[in-house]
């Protein structure tokens, strides 16, 4: 555990300069290094992903902004919204968090976007999974963004 | 051996009575069939013939006219110079009134001589409720070219026209509704014409020699046959003369029968909510949304996130 917010961190550090977004790692996931595409990706083991990104406040938006924008893209790809959150950062940030289910397949995906937006940085917090395997862990998932410090 | 004076008048009247049945039987045989047309002993020719076949003319000139002569009255006038009622330059010349320009139909061409009878039927449709107005519009036409109605019923009317202007009359008639049909039906009725006017012309002579003697006879008994026979000869005279006036009034005057049918009341046709619905255009699209350039906004995806391949 404290490995991975170790490891975070110094992710954060080292593309960022002074950012410092951490995130804890949930029990009973994993953190994979070297995404080019996350600051930060885990996962369980039956594929409930959990990530993060960290993006340029560009243009600068705040966060209704940023999570409208989104929403609206999800949207039109299809992801139906089921409800919308009013979340916190470790460090006392507000943020909006959307909940989305997506068919798939004869299935069904849940997926999670949590914003954080400052001055200069818009972080988004991405959790997913098959929705039957996702809504039991949806309390670690919670957690695990409660953990977040946008910094 | 001397013949009584009675035996002799017998035998003249006996001979000219020949005569006058040989002429008879001659017209009979000779007439077409055609010609005992709406031939009627005691037929109201005032009431039929109308105002041209009240004048004396008719009489006066048939009974004046030669053997091959055709009647110079115009009431009499066969079809071909049937321009008997003024045309509309020639009235406003008589009366002083401006020319009104109206298309000429004449309804024969100017050649034509014959005595001709047209009868017209036109069967017209007509809005709903519009039979009384276009009956009343049938009318004024007839009136307005010098005819008159004839007779009426709800749904029917029979115009007498002059029959100058009977294809005048009858364009105006067809514009009154949709025309469902139409037909005209002409009588040539110059030869039986020709045929009354020489055996009037005939009986005429013997009446006025019989006349004369009359002033010769001896007693009563031949006073009452000659007055007998001129009875008889006067009668048929009368009946000639009749049957004359009623061809030319026919001929004058053609009939229109005009038949009036109303189209059915147009119903409104209510509309099915539901399938009014189903015809409704498709909904407009959603509006317009914000097209961001922003990269990472489009990465955001949950498949992305887990690696999925669609």
């Amino acid at each position: 555990m404290r490995r991975s917010i170790l490891t975070l961190a110094l992710a954060a550090l080292a593309l960022g300069g002074c950012a410092t977004t951490s995130l804890q790692t949930p029990a009973g996931f994993a953190a994979q290094p070297d995404d080019d595409h996350y600051e930060y990706r885990a996962s369980d083991g039956e594929g409930v992903v959990l990530a993060v990104r960290r993006e340029k406040n560009q243009p600068r938006g705040d966060l209704r902004f940023w999570t409208s924008a989104l929403d609206v893209k999800l949207r039109q790809a299809g992801y139906q919204a089921l409800s919308l959150e009013e979340v916190a950062s470790a460090d006392g940030i507000e943020g909006r968090q959307i909940r989305y289910a997506l068919p798939f397949e004869g299935r069904e995906l849940s997926f999670w976007v949590t914003l954080f937006v400052t001055s200069k940085r818009v972080v988004i917090v991405e959790a997913g999974g098959d929705s039957e395997l996702f809504d039991a862990k949806t309390e670690a998932v919670e957690q695990a963004i409660a953990s977040l410090t946008v910094g | 051996m001397r013949i009584p004076t009675y035996c002799t008048i017998g035998l003249v009247l006996t001979a000219l009575s020949l005569g006058c049945a040989s002429k008879s039987a001659h017209k009979d045989m000779m007439a077409p069939a055609d010609y005992g047309y709406g031939y009627e002993e005691g037929y109201d020719m005032a009431a039929e013939a109308g105002p041209m076949a009240m004048d004396e003319g008719p009489m006066d000139a048939a009974a004046t006219m030669g053997g091959a002569a055709m009647p110079a009255s115009p009431a009499m006038a066969p079809a071909g110079v049937m321009g008997t009622v003024p045309s509309g330059a020639a009235k406003a010349a008589i009366s002083g009134e401006p020319a009104v320009a109206e298309p000429e139909l004449p309804t024969t061409g100017p050649d034509v001589d014959q005595m001709l009878i047209f009868n017209g039927t036109v069967g017209l449709l007509v809005d709903h409720l519009g039979t009384a107005t276009g009956i009343d519009e049938a009318v004024d036409l007839a009136v307005r070219a010098g005819g008159y109605i004839a007779q009426q019923t709800d749904t029917t009317v029979i115009l007498r026209v002059p029959s100058g202007k009977f294809r005048k009359v009858m364009r105006g008639v067809e514009k009154l509704g949709d025309v469902q049909s139409r037909s005209v039906q002409t009588l040539d009725v110059s030869e039986e014409f020709h045929d009354l006017g020489v055996q009037l012309e005939h009986l005429e002579a013997t009446r006025d020699r019989i006349k004369k003697l009359l002033s010769t006879a001896k007693d009563l008994q031949e006073i009452m046959t000659v007055e007998r026979e001129l009875e008889r000869l006067g009668g048929e005279i009368d009946r000639i003369r009749g049957r004359m006036r009623f061809l030319s009034s026919q001929a004058a005057f053609s009939t229109l029968t005009v038949a009036f049918a109303e189209r059915p009341k147009e119903i409104p046709v209510l509309v099915d909510e539901h399938e009014e619905r189903e015809i409704l255009p498709p909904p407009p699209p959603p509006p317009r949304l914000l097209d961001t350039s922003v990269d990472w906004i489009g990465e955001v995806d949950v498949h992305q996130l887990m690696n999925l391949h669609r």
